[in-house]
């Protein structure tokens, strides 16, 4: 019987209900619930609804058709009540439009490519409805033309034949901004014009690029996004000046900021420094800039507290936070400093690099923000056993059972402002630190300048507390690379001897087995510089002897000037966050995720001036996002489908961030986690796992692009990091190279599945070349390690002469001369393979 | 009694696993008379085999004469599928005869049914759907969804030095989590795992259930940190379906 059919009547539509929502019910029970009070009339309504209620045992039971009928009265009372219920919509193949546009770079892709020949092979392709040719794109008329264009012409699609999108990001986005459709780019400048030759093949080069980028749009990528509410509030991790600085400034903006410091107190190290560079007093100057914060309602500043998670998106992060226990509870606490009196136990004072000794409870100097004292968790155990403090505090602030706490807090922008470390490594041992007590760090110097240090600002030397005759300055104490930051610290100091020594002489050292490479020495601003090679330090009847080859150099005190080196604890938040770190190891803030910026000397030494700068233009860059209400953002760069997935837990196995989890519904991406490098792409089997640059998109292109004729011909898989920019940066410098070259690219080496290798080999590519990263910089870890162990499992497989075609190049994003070298000496390679030559292809160099 | 399409079960080079498959389904019995047979030497008298309307073919083409003959069953039947592992990869008949094919590298197929012999559960499915009008579709997830052993649990470098388990391997952990080469995550789900309910690690008789096999394996393998001699790994990967082919 039809459903329709058995709905005809209100009664039966209600034993219906009743059974499904009521549970089994017995003959009377229906009689009395529906009010049929004749036993024919509900025989008659039972007969008609037999197939979708059965009897079992005495009582009514729905059928499994009966439940589908249930179903449909649901249905049915959805739709009356106006709230239609969710259905599949059915998807329509989307009509392509694709708009084709050209542009000549002002007359220097013309002298290489012929742009009637690429506009009339382009018009020839399946889906283009239009092209265009641009002398000069980047210019705002021609956005506007552009645009116009795409709008009259209802265009969904735009494919732009020009320069490349990592050297012109700023360009690329006004378009996209502008025309708002999907947009595709060939960079035929980079990569064809300026590295061809007008003779060459440039042009066929160009059109097969040209037709896989068409192509390729056919291919939709996974990208969905979502609205978040912006959280009025930021976060700010590192408390030294510059945090300060940003804090303030953003607090003035009228954002709630919290300043997180991993340390008992706020103001990093030029808190212990004697002048800033153009000869402010520091400790004042930290500590007005530290009383101007506390002032200020919005801020809160949280100190003894590490960060120990970040969750979220961009405009709504959450932060877990550990409050570490200080033992002093800062409200009560007065300051007085009896604790301190009292205490029995002496430590070396880490404020002043150990030259005086502090209690166990100090308060570390006079200007130290929150001014109360403190116990380092170490010490705890000790001060149990004695309590003398605790006794005689009078305020009774002191609690030694404080334990540490877990915290949260809700932020839409971190500010990373760590600061920097200072050296303290072998080279300290090597220039007799520890021979003389005469030999100090720049460290230990700036505490001697300060007013408030050991020796209330008087040069002296440890040993007998005279004034120095002669002073020299060893430079260059650093771990990796010019620090940039030692000369300028050697001309202050020179400054304030003259001042404070106006007869003493001062020595400026450099060793030249020590200098970096890249460092530029400013010889011409001191009077006395020694530079020599190989510098060695004795003591002779307690003396100090500096020698330089035949040099010989007597000082009363030296100086071993340090340089910044990043701080160790940027490694934990590396792992949590996505970024990357210059060849010195300091962060990289391009490589920073939206919603967080750096500032200070996380990035680099700076001078007190440019933190100034720097921490008034982060503060606007915060204030962008913060100002906004709600913000559109990627949900997730990773997605899983659960159809396909087996749940062989490969893709977790491989993620380099931990962003994947398996649990009872199945595999699940974290999308803060997730950093999109793809490395889980490859290695998952079933292809389960969606992905803004799809392997479909990436197969229609090796597809395309094969139809190059031309022998032998390269396909280079690019990472967007570094192999990439590297070819960029061979067209930049104009460098030539073989026409049948082939740059596709990807976002890590990680991301190329053998699939797409095969592809390439299989459709006639005589040679795959992959550029990536070099491992130790990768940018998502240990991409470049799995490509390499995919490359040598494809040659096992595939044998010698057919794996010999496959190499792997590291490569740094300015290398574009061995770009260009790798390229052409493969490709030799490949043609004297070709013609029989020279036999078979040789394997990876490296 | 109404009649069906016309069903023909041929066997190539290769054993009788596959027909027998068929043969021993227990829909058969149900269906037999909705799927006349007009070719099914296990089953019944031979009769012609052009004369069918789909075409069941197993085993990997090895000889010219079975090479013409695929031809002609393309052309005269509407349908034709491939079923086991030699008929759809070469499966272990190629591993012993160099010049064997597999069915789709003659002709064309409409449906590929892989397995040493094909699941039980497939060849049902199959015939049923095949009967009745339905829609047949192979599973795309892996054979780790069916695997009765608990999820990986290592994470990089997994370690790998056996083909087959150790002895003190414990009842409920992944193969791959005790040092021991399974090839399920590569291998096309559908069998229930049955294999490895049988305490031997999958061999990857259903061939990948996406990319193409070197790929996977590539893929694979490079997650692993293999200590096997080289020869007996590719062996083993190389049991059913050549490695190595673009």
């Amino acid at each position: 019987m039809s459903f329709f059919r058995v709905l005809a009547h209100s009664a039966r539509e209600k034993i219906v209900r009743m059974l499904a929502e009521e549970g089994p019910l017995t003959y009377k029970e229906i009689m009395e619930k529906t009010g049929i009070a004749e036993t024919g009339k509900l025989n008659y309504h039972l007969e008609r609804l037999s197939g979708f209620i059965e009897k079992r045992e005495g009582v009514y039971v729905l059928t499994d058709s009966g439940w589908k009928l249930y179903e449909l009265i649901k249905y049915r009372d959805e739709i009356l009540a106006g709230r239609p219920p969710a259905r599949e919509r059915r998807r329509r193949p989307v009509l392509s439009r694709i708009g084709v546009v050209v542009c000549m770079c002002n007359g220097e892709v013309s002298k290489v490519i012929s742009p009637s020949r690429l506009e009339e092979e382009a018009a020839k392709l399946e889906g283009v409805v239009s092209t265009m040719v641009f002398q000069n794109l980047c210019s705002p008329v021609s956005i506007e033309r552009l645009a116009g264009w795409v709008r009259r012409l209802f265009i969904n699609r735009l494919v732009i034949a020009a320069c490349s999108p990592k050297l012109h990001a700023g360009v690329y986005q006004q378009i996209k901004a502008k025309v708002k459709v999907p947009v595709e780019v060939v960079n035929i400048v980079e990569h064809c014009a300026f590295v061809h030759q007008p003779g060459d093949k440039a042009t066929e080069k160009a059109v097969a690029m040209l037709k896989a980028a068409v192509k390729s749009t056919g291919v939709e990528a996974y990208m969905p996004t979502k609205v978040v509410a912006v959280k009025k509030a930021v976060a700010v991790i590192g408390g030294g000046v510059s945090g300060i600085l940003v804090s303030l400034q953003l607090a003035k903006l009228g954002f709630k900021v919290y300043l997180i410091e991993r340390a008992p107190t706020i103001g990093g190290l030029l808190a212990r420094w004697s002048r800033v560079g153009k000869g402010d007093c520091a400790s004042c100057l930290v500590s007005e800039l530290a009383s101007s914060l506390v002032l200020h309602e919005n801020v809160e500043i949280m100190t003894n507290t590490e960060v120990v998670g970040i969750s979220g998106e961009v405009g709504s992060y959450e932060i877990r936070l550990l409050r570490k226990p200080r033992y002093v509870n800062i409200e009560k606490c007065t300051g007085c400093g009896t604790c301190a009196l009292v205490c029995p136990r002496e430590r070396p004072s880490e404020f002043e690099f150990g030259m005086t000794s502090r209690k166990v409870i100090q308060i570390p100097y006079s200007t130290a923000y929150p001014y109360a004292p403190f116990i380092s968790p170490e010490d705890i155990e000790l001060c149990l056993s004695c309590r003398k403090c605790e006794e005689t505090c009078p305020a009774n602030a002191i609690d030694l059972t404080m334990k540490e706490k877990e915290d949260k807090i809700s932020v839409g922008a971190v500010v990373l402002a760590t600061g920097g470390e200072l050296y303290s490594g072998p080279l300290l041992e090597k220039y007799g630190y520890t021979l003389h007590e005469d030999i100090i760090t720049s460290a230990e110097f700036e505490r001697m300048l300060s007013l408030d240090g050991p020796t209330r600002g008087e040069i002296i030397k440890p040993s007998s507390g005279e004034k120095p005759l002669s002073i020299g300055i060893l430079q260059c104490m650093t771990s990796k690379g010019c620090s940039r930051y030692c000369c300028s610290v050697a001309a202050k100091y020179l400054r304030v001897i003259r001042e404070k020594l106006p007869d003493a002489i001062v020595h400026i050292i450099f060793d030249e087995n020590n200098i970096p490479r890249d460092s530029v020495i400013p010889t011409e601003i001191w009077d006395s510089v020694i530079i020599g090679r190989g510098v060695r330090i004795r003591t002779e009847n307690g003396r100090i002897i500096v020698e330089i080859g035949s040099k010989r150099v007597e000082v009363d005190l030296l100086i071993l000037n340090l340089g910044l080196d990043p701080p160790s604890k940027l490694r934990e938040l590396h792992y949590m966050l996505e970024f990357a770190v210059d060849e010195r190891g300091f962060l990289d803030p391009r490589s920073l995720p939206y919603g967080f910026f750096a500032c200070g000397a996380v990035t680099g030494p700076k001078s007190y001036e440019e933190l100034v700068y720097e921490s008034l233009a982060t503060a606007s860059e915060v204030a962008l996002i913060l100002s906004r209400d709600k913000l559109e953002v990627e949900e997730a760069k990773v997605v899983v489908d659960t159809e396909l997935c087996g749940g062989c837990g490969l893709c977790e196995a491989v993620c380099p961030f931990n962003a994947v989890s398996r649990g009872d519904t199945g595999v699940y991406v974290d999308p803060f986690q997730c950093k999109g490098c793809g490395a889980c792409l490859p290695a998952c089997p079933t292809g389960a796992l969606k992905f803004h640059q799809p392997s479909g998109k990436i197969l229609q292109m090796v597809k395309a692009l094969s139809t190059y004729d031309g022998k032998p011909k390269i396909l280079a898989f690019c990472c967007s990091a570094c192999g990439y920019p590297a070819a960029d940066n061979a067209g930049l410098r104009r460098l030539k190279y073989n026409p049948n070259t082939f740059v596709l690219e990807v976002t890590c080496t990680g991301r190329i599945d053998s699939e797409f290798i095969l592809e390439a080999l299989k459709r006639g590519f005589d040679g795959v070349m992959i550029f990536g990263c070099r491992l130790g910089s990768c940018k998502y870890i240990d991409g470049i390690a799995k490509a390499k162990s995919r490359v040598e499992k494809l040659r096992d497989l595939l044998g010698e002469a057919m794996g010999g075609r496959v190499r792997l190049v590291e490569i740094s994003a300015i290398e574009g001369e061995r770009f260009a070298r790798e390229v052409d000496s493969f490709y030799r390679e490949l043609a004297g393979c070709e013609s029989g030559v020279r036999g078979k292809v040789g394997g990876n160099p490296a | 009694m109404e009649y069906g399409e016309r069903w023909a079960v041929i066997q190539l080079s290769g054993c009788s696993g596959c027909p027998s498959a068929v043969f021993s389904s227990p829909v058969l019995q149900d269906l037999v008379y909705s799927m006349p047979v007009a070719y099914f030497p296990m089953v019944t008298d031979s009769q012609r085999v052009l004369s069918a309307d789909i075409a069941v073919v197993s085993g990997a083409v090895c000889k010219r004469a079975e090479e013409e003959l695929l031809k002609r069953v393309r052309e005269s039947c509407s349908k034709l599928v491939a079923l086991g592992t030699c008929a759809v990869y070469g499966g272990v008949v190629s591993r012993e005869v160099e010049s064997a094919k597999a069915v789709p590298e003659v002709v064309e197929v409409d449906q590929v049914i892989p397995g040493c012999p094909p699941p039980e559960k497939l060849v049902g499915e199959f015939l049923i759907a095949e009967v009745s009008g339905g829609e047949f579709r192979l599973p795309s997830y892996n054979v780790c969804k069916e695997c009765p052993r608990a999820p990986l649990r290592r994470k990089p470098p997994i370690r790998v030095r056996y083909l087959e388990p150790p002895e003190e391997l414990q009842a409920k952990a992944c193969f791959l989590d005790h040092e021991t080469l399974c090839l399920g995550p590569v291998t096309r789900g559908g069998c229930g795992a049955v294999c490895i309910e049988l305490g031997v690690p999958c061999h990857g008789c259903l061939g990948p259930p996406a990319k193409s096999y070197t790929s996977q394996l590539a893929n694979f393998l490079s997650i692993l940190d293999i200590q096997l001699e080289k020869s007996k790994l590719m062996q083993f990967v190389s049991r059913y379906i050549r490695v190595g082919v673009l």
